[in-house]
């Protein structure tokens, strides 16, 4: 197995259209040791803004064998920022050779779990700021998934829950789910507390559950 | 269900992740929530404003041994669960070989509750 660097961008920066909420996704494949401020410099990054993901070849290797919806955003969109000779092309070939993802039916389990958990949290007086990140989440990357299972690939902070929705007859208002958004990027530390306009976590919740419904639907 | 409690059935549900009963992708959440709740419980328990979004906290200067050891324990939580549960997908080969660090950890923090909750309830 090769031990060279490679890093890519993917994401909004990748599509051209970031805004200013957006962060800058890179996704680092090398050893698992081995300095990271070194093969950043190297791609002309800093830290600042960078959302990265870390990943060694052998994850990587293993990932690409369950087709991994992860790899296949980055197959779609993605473009190298800097490989090093050891491994110049080696995760193109990687992402070319990608066969389906077979993990849809754990990840809608995973969904319910996690809706599980926030049901929970809120009848107990958890912090409903994260309570509300984390439904803007799911459903965010329930759409995701709902999009890939029905053919059009969409990796969008919004356009993935605008197009799911609208395909599975779900009533979602764009304007309000950008809104139950917010709390996920200030949870995020990238939205200071007053930007934030008040959600209604029960409602969401409901939004969310009827969403993983919609995918038990589809689900192969 | 009390503040302490509510953090030991917390810690319970990322050991489930950790143990494989349930899919990783609840780990970020779970862990997220985890250090939050005891962040919160520590700052009120010194009187201070609860946080409502997980942050590392700087050990307060009048917090006892016990409360210390409690944020110390948080804080190590959040770092490893920035390596175990990655934004962009969740890895069962990276929880099989950093579980053991992080059920070390979760241990470290259930018993700094315990040993917190004693030490109130003596005094």
């Amino acid at each position: 197995m090769t031990h060279g660097w490679s890093v890519w961008e993917y994401g909004s920066v990748a599509r051209g259209d970031a805004d200013r909420l957006s962060d800058f996704d890179v996704l680092v494949v090398g050893p698992e040791t081995g300095e990271l401020g070194t093969v950043m410099s190297a791609a002309g990054l800093g830290f600042h803004k960078a959302s990265i993901s870390r990943y060694s070849w052998d994850e990587i290797v293993g990932m690409a064998g369950y087709g991994s919806l992860f790899l296949h955003h980055v197959r779609l969109e993605g473009r190298p920022l800097y490989e090093n000779d050891a491994c110049r092309g080696r995760l193109r070939t990687v992402l070319d050779e990608l066969g389906e993802y077979t993990l849809a039916r754990r990840d809608v389990q995973g969904f319910k779990t996690v809706l599980g958990d926030v049901a929970e949290s809120l009848r107990y007086g958890g912090a409903r700021a994260f309570e509300l990140s984390v439904l803007g989440t799911v459903i965010r990357h329930g759409s995701i998934l709902g999009c890939w299972l029905l053919g059009n690939p969409t990796f969008g902070r919004l356009a993935p829950v605008e197009s799911f929705a609208a395909a599975a007859g779900l009533a979602v208002s764009m304007v309000d789910f950008e809104r139950l958004y917010m709390y996920r990027l200030y949870c995020d530390g990238r939205l200071q507390r007053s930007t934030l306009r008040p959600v209604a976590a029960e409602f969401w919740l409901h939004r969310a559950q009827r969403l993983v419904e919609g995918l038990e639907d589809i689900v192969p | 269900m009390n503040d302490i409690a509510r953090c030991l059935r917390q810690i319970d549900k990322v050991k489930e992740v950790a143990e494989g009963q349930t899919t990783p992708y609840a780990a970020r959440s779970r862990i997220a929530r985890l250090t939050l709740d005891a962040t919160r419980l520590v700052c009120s328990a010194l009187g201070m404003p609860k946080p409502d979004r997980p942050s590392a906290l700087s050990k307060p200067v009048d917090a006892d041994a016990e409360l210390a050891r409690v944020v110390d324990a948080c804080n190590r939580l959040n770092g490893l669960s920035k390596s175990v549960a990655q934004p962009s997908e969740p890895l069962e080969q990276r929880w099989r070989t950093m579980w053991h660090a992080l059920l070390q950890e979760l241990d470290e923090l259930a018993a700094a509750l315990r040993d917190w909750q004693s030490g109130a309830a003596a005094q």
